[in-house]
């Protein structure tokens, strides 16, 4: 097959995942589920990372469910004081942890974009057997309303 | 379940009923120590039922069954973390005392300790 540039195999990547998602007419915004950048690992350098995954930024699922988006992380052995779970102003879902563990600094985090329909004001994080399950509830969404011409 | 050919007292050989099945290697860290060896294996998803351990022939498997199955009516978004259960099998030290392994589980990390045989300890010797 001949050598592949490490670059073109990440956009390669990034473009089948996209394609994995769920065609919701209204979730738009989804197509920024998969940042190009990882900010963790600019910011922290790649000095830091996680003990399981060995990377700076965190696998996760998502799910859609009737009512509700579910994002799943994994946090072996990091107790609930150490993760932080955000949802900044511009929508973004964005959850990390710094632990230090065996002297050693683990840290790792993911930022997600959530989908237009997701609401603000109903999120939920359950941290259970070191499955990170946060739930974010789904808004009710204006319906297109037909208007009569006097 | 396990289908264990015993010959006398030795176990001989076993063989999983589920040899279809496939099984993910945990990430795991050891560390050893005077008294001997402790294993820390991140195993997210398992609770406490879902361990077994089993010793036979200085081999030590390990599995783990994850409890966090998707539930019905959500549909994937994206995937990127694994679903399978765990299996980590090491062959071990003939050292290591198995009757006194010890293993505990929490918030998805198994932690083992394997003590060394009270012989093989190392021991200071006086000189008379």
């Amino acid at each position: 097959m001949g050598y592949v540039p490490y670059g073109t195999v990440i956009a390669f990547v990034e473009v089948t995942m996209k394609h994995i998602r769920y065609n919701h007419p209204l979730s738009s915004s989804f197509n920024e589920l998969f940042s190009e950048f990882d900010p963790f690992s600019r910011l922290l350098g790649h000095r830091f990372r996680d003990l399981v995954s060995g990377d700076s930024r965190l696998p996760a699922d998502v799910f859609e469910a009737d009512d509700h988006y579910v994002a799943r992380f994994q946090l072996p052995g990091v107790p609930k004081s150490d993760v932080s779970v955000n949802l900044e102003p511009n929508g973004e879902l964005v959850v990390s942890y710094e632990r230090e563990q065996d002297s050693e600094v683990a840290k790792a985090g993911r930022r997600l974009s959530l989908p237009e329909d997701a609401n603000a004001e109903e999120v939920k994080a359950k941290l259970e057997d070191g499955i990170l399950t946060v739930t974010v509830g789904k808004a009710e969404v204006a319906k297109p309303r037909a208007i009569t011409i006097d | 379940m396990n289908n264990c050919c015993t010959n006398d007292e030795s176990t001989v050989a076993c063989t999983d009923t589920q040899t279809n099945v496939i099984f993910t290697k945990p990430h795991y860290r050891a560390k050893q120590d005077e008294a001997g060896y402790s294993l820390r294996v991140y195993v997210p998803g398992v609770g406490k039922s879902g361990v077994t351990l089993t010793l036979a022939k200085e081999v030590l498997t390990i599995t783990a069954k994850r409890s966090d199955a998707t539930p019905e009516g959500w549909s994937s978004l994206s995937r990127e973390l694994s679903t399978d259960d765990y299996q980590l099998r090491l062959h071990l030290d003939t050292k290591i005392d198995s009757d006194r392994i010890t293993a505990k589980l929490e918030d998805g990390v198994l932690d083992v300790a394997l003590p060394l045989k009270e012989a093989a300890q190392p021991r200071v010797i006086d000189v008379v």
